[in-house]
């Protein structure tokens, strides 16, 4: 938990101060990483003990070489993963980057070499990490199964685990990455029925444990889906 | 085959859309051939022409399976698309169900891609009002570029337009929507088009999503294979740029035209209707929903038994009186063989009228009850889980529903299961379940001679019989696992006479196909009697029967008139025994007996022959063996378990 703050802390900084040219305000961090200014000052009050960064009152805070090092070595493992998750579990970029966000900080070198010899590419994983920022929410919703949701639960598909022809069923019943759905009924470890470009669906268990959503109403759907029976 | 244009026709029309929008329902209002209408998405499986004449031209209009999209395919999705793509009609009519207008427009975009000219009926206009959705058709028929009629099919109202509309389309219209695909997408096509005129739109597209099937339904062998290999190098680039499957780019640009097609042209009122949300809550709720279901069955056992059997004994009594008894008389002293035709042939029409008609009848209204309120999807929604105990899913469980009314057009339905392992499955254990044919015996026979209950436990042994192979098969049959996908239907209320029409549609059938082969079957019994043929074979086989079943001889003739239609055992049976108070002849163990064993052997001829359509011969054997030895064997052990008991 704690070597994960650091190494979101970390790549925060390094973000801010690679966008803006400039350091990192404490305001803009706290900002960024979503907590209260106070408990930002705190911590990088630790990471500059550490010698990860140097903190100068009223200009902001910079990364040192070592902080440096140690936010490339995250970034190097974000890289490895989402290309990992693009090119060979055939991803969508977007989730792939997010996923890569919570497991960067998880992965061990063993595992992550492992990928970089399985894709046959030592080229991409020894290449130092471009200098394009990585961005990863802070407050990361987590994708989760329409299996998963409750009635009445409402969320945005993501992604669609399940074999070509099945999935291109699916898209004819509407189920493309971005739609908006709600759960109309649920058994225990049943069936389960959606509302969908205001139709019912109803999938099996072992179709709703392989489709992903993102939990939650995002605003541009919310008109359309009105007008399907609720 | 039929080929582009058939000769005899001036003009093919086909009637193309979503599943359960209403095509049917379209094409026997304006054609007057009978076909099923139901509220379930699949109920039509196969092609049915119909014929119109307009201005003396002969028009050949076509009700299809409907369709989700042109891409992927269930067997009768197969059968729309090579209709489409092989055979071409000359204008497709278009039926949207107007409350899910955005899914349907998936289908129009692409449908609007093949060069064909197209009408759009906007049908379920009543729905959609009751609903709240209000649709401005002129802005709908601007933005797709083509006619589009509001029309309510149930009613009739709007189809004569559809219909002149269609007649008289000959051009493509050059206003046609062209839906934006991403630029890259665009490209492509444009590119295919140099190099392949005279390929349409939608099918350059579909080469690009490598759609073989359906590349090679519209060209010939070369150029599709050609268009297919350059389509292949274009979607390799364009998966490169988007990093994305070329589908998801396609299907999401076709929705994106789909969804703005929609904003633009509908608007919403407050709709009212919370008593419907409720029930219809309430019927796939965890426990009420399937004490309900249990209810619902027992129910209507229940009152076909209760009705059927107050009709069946009120026209014994009047054939018995009026007829059969006077005959007798008449015919009494004259030449043995014509007194034996006579005779032999009024019990049979007598056992038809009395024993048949009526159990099927009210078994088919009450089956109809049960398609049209929707209630059907709610079912395999509620059964999903309990299916998959015998190797299948969901959604088969409308076809099993629909063999309770005849095992022929439910062995058709599976065509709407994804694989042929589920096919297989649910064809095997159609086979087994009692037809409203062999609810006449049941019910008929044991219902009425025994009891209620005797009756009810025979459903029950069925039942169990039916999950027994259904395990064993689920676990023995190995192929492709597949899961639940299916559009619910909306509940609606049953209207009484789309009902009625329905239920005269099947029993049509019984009568025209059933009624002929009962006559000629009870004559050529009366001269095989006569003759003494009949005594020859009951010798023979009777010791045996006898032996294992308890059952007198005759019992054995009937079975075998059984297998050209289970009810016709019973019938036969009847003819047999002079009378169609079977308690006077049998025993009630008898009579369980033979209701057991006529229900499980061998399908009738009819399925035999869809079985060998549908599945081939080396399944078709296997199930008529499976069933005979099944049969036998269970009608053997309760014989002498009741012997020994008693
Ligand atoms: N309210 C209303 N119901 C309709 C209308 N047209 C059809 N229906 C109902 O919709 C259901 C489906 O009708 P069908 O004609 O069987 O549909 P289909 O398009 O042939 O369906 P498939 O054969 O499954 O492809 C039936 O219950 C009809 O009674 C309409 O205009 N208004
Ligand atoms: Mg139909």
């Amino acid at each position: 938990m704690y070597t994960d703050r650091i190494e979101e802390y970390l790549e925060t900084i390094q973000y801010l101060t690679s966008k803006n040219q400039a350091p990192a305000k404490n305001k803009d961090l706290a900002e960024e990483l979503g907590l209260a200014p106070a408990s930002v000052t705190e911590m990088l009050q630790k990471l500059s003990e550490e010698g990860l960064i140097t903190y100068t009152p009223y200009r902001g805070v910079e990364l040192t070489e070592m902080g440096v090092l140690q936010s490339n070595k995250i970034q190097r493992k974000h890289r490895i993963l989402e290309k990992f998750f693009v090119e060979v579990l055939n991803m969508d970029r977007e989730v792939a980057s997010k996923e890569a966000c919570i497991l960067e900080h998880h992965i061990s070198e063993l595992i992550l070499e492992s990928i970089c010899t399985f894709m046959n590419d030592s080229g991409m994983c020894k290449q130092p990490p471009s200098n394009s920022p990585i961005e990863c929410p802070t407050s990361m919703e987590e994708y989760i199964p329409i299996s998963d949701m409750d009635e009445g639960d409402e969320g945005t598909v993501v992604m669609v685990t399940l074999p070509h022809t099945v999935k291109g069923r699916l898209v004819s019943l509407g189920m493309t990455a971005g739609v908006q759905i709600t759960v109309k009924r649920k058994q225990k470890q049943g069936s389960i029925s959606i509302l969908i470009r205001g139709t019912e669906l109803a999938l099996g268990n072992e179709i709703a444990s392989k489709i992903f959503v993102s939990p939650g109403v995002s605003a541009d759907h919310r008109q359309r889906s009105r007008g399907s029976h609720s | 085959m039929r080929q582009r244009s058939d000769p005899k026709y001036d003009k093919s029309i086909a009637f193309v859309g979503n599943p359960s929008v209403g095509k049917s329902a379209f094409f026997t209002r304006v054609t007057g051939v009978g076909v099923v209408v139901s509220n379930y998405p699949g109920t039509t499986v196969e092609l049915t022409h119909g014929t119109i004449k307009a201005d003396g031209k002969k028009i050949d209009v076509v009700d299809l399976p409907g369709i989700y999209s042109l891409g992927a395919a269930t067997e009768d999705e197969k059968v729309s698309k090579r209709y489409l793509l092989h055979e071409s009609p000359d204008v497709i009519v278009n039926v949207l169900d107007a409350t899910r207008l955005e899914r349907n427009l998936y289908l129009t975009l692409q449908i609007l891609e093949l060069d064909i000219p197209v009408v759009v009926a906007l049908n379920q206009m009543d729905a959609a009002k009751e609903m709240g959705i209000e649709i401005d058709v002129e802005g709908l028929s601007r933005m797709l570029g083509v006619p589009v009629v509001p029309t309510i099919a149930t009613k009739g109202s709007g189809l004569d337009e559809v219909m002149n509309l269609a007649i008289d389309a000959h051009t493509l219209s050059s206003d046609r929507i062209k839906v934006r695909y991403d630029n890259h997408i665009l490209h492509a096509t444009e590119q295919l088009g140099q190099e392949f005129p005279g390929v349409s739109n939608g099918v350059r597209i579909r080469a690009l999503e490598h759609d073989a099937d359906f590349v090679h339904m519209c060209c010939r062998p070369h150029d599709a294979d050609m268009l297919l290999q350059s389509a292949s190098l274009l979607a390799i680039d364009i998966e490169q740029v988007h990093g994305m499957h070329i589908s998801d780019t396609l299907s999401r640009d076709l929705y994106g035209e789909a969804g703005q097609i929609v904003d633009g042209v509908t608007s919403y009122v407050e709709s009212r209707s919370t008593l419907k949300h409720k029930i219809d809550n309430l019927l796939t709720s965890e426990y009420v929903g399937i004490v309900g279901l249990v209810c619902a069955l027992l129910l209507t056992f229940m009152l076909v038994f209760k009705v059927g059997g107050f009709l069946e004994g009120g026209i014994v009594m009047l054939f018995e009186t009026y007829l059969v008894q006077p005959a007798r008389v008449i015919m009494s002293g004259s030449n043995p063989i014509l007194e034996n035709i006579v005779i032999y042939s009024l019990l049979g029409v007598e056992a038809g009228f009395a024993i048949a008609i009526p159990y099927i009848g009210l078994f088919y209204i009450m089956l109809s009850i049960f398609e049209d309120s929707g209630y059907l999807t709610r079912a395999a929604f509620l059964l999903d889980r309990m299916t998959h105990k015998v190797g299948l899913h969901g959604r088969a469980v409308i076809p099993l529903v629909l063999g309770f009314g005849c095992s022929v057009p439910a062995i058709m339905a599976t065509r709407t299961l994804n694989t042929r392992r589920e096919r297989r499955i649910a064809s095997a254990l159609i086979s087994l379940i009692p037809c409203s044919a062999r609810t006449v015996i049941i019910l008929g026979l044991v219902g009425t001679f025994v009891g209620y209950w005797a009756a009810v436990s025979i459903y029950v042994l069925e039942l169990l019989v039916i999950l027994v192979t259904g395990w064993i098969l689920g676990r023995g049959l190995s192929g492709e696992r597949t899961g639940l996908i299916m559009e619910m239907s909306p509940l609606r209320r049953p209207d009484v006479t789309a009902t009625m029409k329905k239920t005269w549609l099947r029993i049509r059938e019984f009568i025209y196909v059933a009624f002929p082969l009962l006559i000629a079957g009870s004559a050529l019994l009366g001269i095989l009697d006569a003759v003494g043929v009949l005594d020859v074979f009951q010798t023979a086989v009777g010791p045996f029967f006898t032996g294992l079943l308890g059952l007198p001889a005759f019992a054995a003739t009937a079975l075998v008139f059984g297998i050209l239609r289970k009810e016709m055992a019973l019938e036969i049976l009847a003819v047999l025994a002079g009378t169609a108070s079977f308690a006077m002849v049998l025993t009630p163990l008898q009579m369980y007996v033979f209701a057991v064993v006529t229900t499980i052997y061998i399908p009738c001829v009819a399925t035999i022959a869809i079985l060998n359509h549908e599945l081939g011969t080396r399944d078709t054997v296997a199930i008529s063996v499976f069933t005979v030895v099944l049969a036998l064997t269970i009608g053997t052990v309760i014989n002498h378990t009741a012997l020994l008991i008693m």
